[in-house]
């Protein structure tokens, strides 16, 4: 068979292509946000004890609540760079003791109450003379009765916070939802101490609607008027659904019920779940990898702890890699390597490349080796350990260490009391409700506990591992004079390179002296249904920002 | 008939668990974590890699152990009040029993988790809040059995010639009152066993690592789309325990308490 003409087949071929082309790219390329609908989630818990984020002490309800705030200066939680918030330009003084913020004309709370210098010194005064915020997170955040030196209103639409000394954390806290959300002084006074019970007035892109409790629904609508998102985020005007709804509920696996059901849009599920449904129809998943810090603390007050080859034999006892294959983690955990998670410390170098030459790897042999060497022995024969001549421990006790969890932390602890049974330290798993371990902890009540905690930066470390800190975050009463100096010498520095060096050296000497141990982080493991588009994460990365997202319906 | 061979069964595995138990309870081995049952395992393996038939004899023990302790609890405690309140009558008798009108106003898991939190989730906490919850029933039939013995001429004739209280009580009440305590007291075992499973369930009773079976349901129960059998073989081990207790429970009643004293609730 002939070819007729060449030119007309390489055109004909030439225009095949081309369709073909277009075929791909057209979906991808056409898939544009759509006005309209109501997101349901199933959450831990909806709003738990109170909006007011001043007095909040669950996490959980700032993941939530955060959808109808603005702060002062704008984070953006994939790139940890800080843009105009409600604040439009920011100057710190030469000296590093001030923060001058210059707000945006245009913003107006839910309430129509617009927002200004006033509002803001509003804002602050709520938080340092409500009986209730003291002692507090935003409380301590700013400063109050600490290093706070002021706030001044310079005129309408500017005002000036300064401080004692040197506060690296100036832009951070401005960015934080806890000191820099605004929400409406008109409500403050309208509602006084009810305020954050039966409302919540902020500048967001979604208007609080109503709260029916820990277990129950907190739902928000849209705010119509809102034009002022930070620039990070990928439109502007009101956001695209018209609101959402947080389904609290505590149990797991009801929570990946009512979502394969499609009772909710989407769910925060356990990685069994999570592998079972991402690649069923109608479904996609969202593993999302959470920040922070902290892992396995260790009671140093303890006698038994306190001897550093203790430590090193409860870390040599501990297998991360099969933690993070069991059905536990089912392969989505990280294996940590320090106290900084990747999405603080960064990937370029990851944290396993800088911190993982001081990780003790898994080795039982060696974990039996130091407990012999310090006098542990097994001398009954019961599986459990005896002391034998151990300093500060009467001859014959055992090694029995407490480790209190919360429910959603037992399958993970029960591997590790498993991993240390085999090298004859008993661990007593105990779950307690959240307030009542927080107490134990901060009472010092316990020898081992996980204590991991979300966070947005390196600079909050300093609650953690600063001897000033014991028992209030430093619950594992870690003192280092070296460490102490280290944690001093960033917050003194609003050099950002600098602060990274000392909080590297910091992760090194809490690694050197296992205060505590890391292990493996959990991530978040959502599953939505598959018309549910843009969600993305919080600062905290572990809730969710749902201005851009919308439902493809 | 049945019941009673189910319950022979479950006794004997329970007794026997150290020598036929294929593998220790405790032990943990994450790379065969939810396995199915195989020649290997041959009722699976949990969430994390210990054999759940291992883990189903020794919960045996422990369950039959908690059942025998609750009940032990409740009749040491209620047995003794109930015959004091027979004998006596009088205010001692509307005193004990505005008492145990109080206990049985609460809702029996109510009063369980307010006696746990009050002394701490652990498994020998849940048989003292499963025995307090069963005091009323001994208390009540041991007053309604004693009120009956107590005319009899016998006890009448002790008392007569001067028998202390505390004699008569003894030689001659208790002995003529104890069958119906002893049905009610195997009826008991069965809901003894079941309630502290419930609280096991709840995270209040047995801790981790501990083989019991409401611990072992509720934690199976987070893997069952993935592996069914690590929630479903406590159950039916705990299902066919408490059937061949209450079956071999009702026989006694029927042989032992034809009149039903022992049915108070």
């Amino acid at each position: 068979m002939s070819v007729k003409s060449p030119k007309k087949m390489y055109l004909s071929v030439l225009v095949v292509l081309v369709l073909c082309a277009t075929l791909l790219v057209a979906p991808v390329a056409g898939a544009k946000p759509v006005d309209g609908g109501h997101l349901t989630i199933a959450f831990y818990s909806s709003i738990q004890d109170t909006a007011d984020l001043c007095k909040a002490t669950a996490v959980f309800t700032k993941m939530i609540v955060a959808n109808a705030l603005d702060t002062l200066i704008a984070k953006d939680p994939a790139t940890g760079l800080y843009y105009p918030g409600l604040a439009k330009a920011w100057e710190i003084s030469p000296d590093g003791v001030s923060i001058t913020l210059y707000l945006r004309e245009d913003v107006t709370f839910h309430d129509g109450t617009p927002f200004n210098a006033e509002a803001v010194k509003a804002n602050f005064d709520h938080i340092a003379n409500t009986p209730d915020c003291a002692g507090k997170e935003a409380y301590s955040k700013l400063g109050v009765g600490d290093s706070l030196a002021g706030y001044q209103v310079l005129d309408e639409y500017t005002i000036q916070i300064t401080y004692n000394q040197i506060n690296a954390r100036m832009v951070e806290n401005m960015a934080d939802p806890f000191v820099g959300a605004m929400h409406s002084p008109t409500a403050f006074v309208q509602y006084g101490a009810d305020y954050g019970q039966e409302a919540l007035v902020g500048t967001g892109p979604f208007v609080f609607v109503e709260w029916t409790g820990d277990q129950g629904k907190a739902v928000f609508s849209r705010n119509p008027d809102y034009n002022w998102a930070p620039e990070f985020y990928s439109h502007q005007g009101p956001a695209y659904l018209e609101g959402f709804t947080v389904q609290g509920i505590g149990d797991v696996t009801t929570r990946a019920a009512v979502v394969e059901i499609g009772d909710v849009d989407m769910a925060i599920v356990q990685p069994g779940d999570y592998l079972r449904l991402v690649d069923q129809p109608g479904f996609k998943g969202w593993l999302q990898s959470r920040k922070g810090w902290g892992d396995l603390s260790i009671n140093l007050s303890n006698p038994i702890l306190a001897d550093l080859r203790v430590r090193q034999a409860i870390a040599h006892a501990i297998d991360k890699v099969a933690i993070n294959m069991s059905p536990v983690f089912q392969g989505l955990g990280e294996i940590k390597y320090s106290e900084f998670t990747e999405g603080i410390w960064g990937s370029d170098p990851s944290p396993e490349e800088v911190f993982g030459p001081y990780n003790l790897s898994y080795d039982p042999a060696r974990s039996e080796e130091l407990l012999e060497a310090v006098g542990w022995l097994d001398t009954d024969n019961n599986g459990i350990r005896e002391a034998h001549d151990v300093a500060g421990v009467e001859d014959g006790t055992e090694l029995h260490l407490l480790n209190l969890v919360r429910d959603y932390e037992k399958a993970y602890h029960e591997i590790i009391q498993g991993m240390l049974a085999e090298v004859g330290i008993d661990v007593e798993v105990r779950v307690h409700d959240f307030a009542t371990r927080e107490t134990l902890l901060f009472d010092g009540e316990f020898d081992i506990a996980p204590w991991p905690t979300t966070a947005q930066s390196f600079l909050a470390f300093n609650e953690e591992m600063h001897s000033q800190t014991v028992p209030f975050y430093n619950i594992g009463f870690y003192g280092n004079p070296v460490v102490d100096a280290l944690l001093d010498g960033a917050l003194a520095t609003t050099d950002p390179d600098l602060q990274r060096e000392y909080y590297r050296l910091v992760a090194i000497q809490v690694l050197k002296d296992l205060a505590s141990i890391p292990t493996v982080k959990a991530n978040n493991t959502w599953i939505m249904a598959d018309y549910v588009e843009d969600v993305k994460s919080d600062l905290m990365s572990v809730g969710f920002d749902l201005y851009d997202a919308w439902l493809d319906q | 008939m049945l019941g009673l061979v189910l319950l022979v069964i479950v006794v004997f595995l329970a007794v026997a668990a150290p020598w036929i138990s294929p593998y220790s309870p405790y032990k943990q081995n994450l790379r065969e974590a939810l396995a199915s049952p195989s020649t290997t395992h041959i009722l699976g393996t949990d969430h994390l890699g210990r054999d759940l038939f291992a883990r189903i004899i020794y919960g045996g023990r422990t369950s039959l152990r908690v059942g025998f302790i609750a009940t032990g609890i409740a009749c040491c405690i209620g047995i003794p009040l109930g015959l004091i309140s027979g004998y006596f009558g009088g205010w001692v008798d509307i005193l004990l029993m505005r008492l145990v009108d109080i206990l049985l106003a609460f809702p029996g898991m109510l009063l369980a988790l307010t006696i746990m939190a009050l002394l701490g989730p652990s498994l020998p906490n849940a048989m003292i809040a499963a025995g307090v919850y069963i005091i009323p029933d001994y208390v009540r039939v041991g007053r309604a059995t004693t009120l009956a013995v107590r005319e009899f001429d016998y006890v009448t004739s002790a008392r007569a010639v001067g028998c202390p209280h505390w004699h008569t009580i003894v030689r001659y009440i208790l002995p003529n009152v104890m069958l119906p305590l002893i049905v009610l007291a195997s009826l008991n075992l069965a809901s003894t066993i079941l309630f502290v499973a419930g609280l096991s369930f709840l995270g209040m009773g047995a801790q981790p690592p501990t083989a019991e079976w409401g611990i072992m349901l509720a934690d199976g129960r987070l893997y069952l789309r993935q592996a069914w059998w690590p929630a479903v073989f406590p159950g039916v081990a705990l299902l066919l325990t408490l059937l061949a207790i209450n079956m071999v429970g009702e026989g006694l009643r029927d042989a032992l308490d034809p009149r039903g004293l022992s049915r108070i609730r």
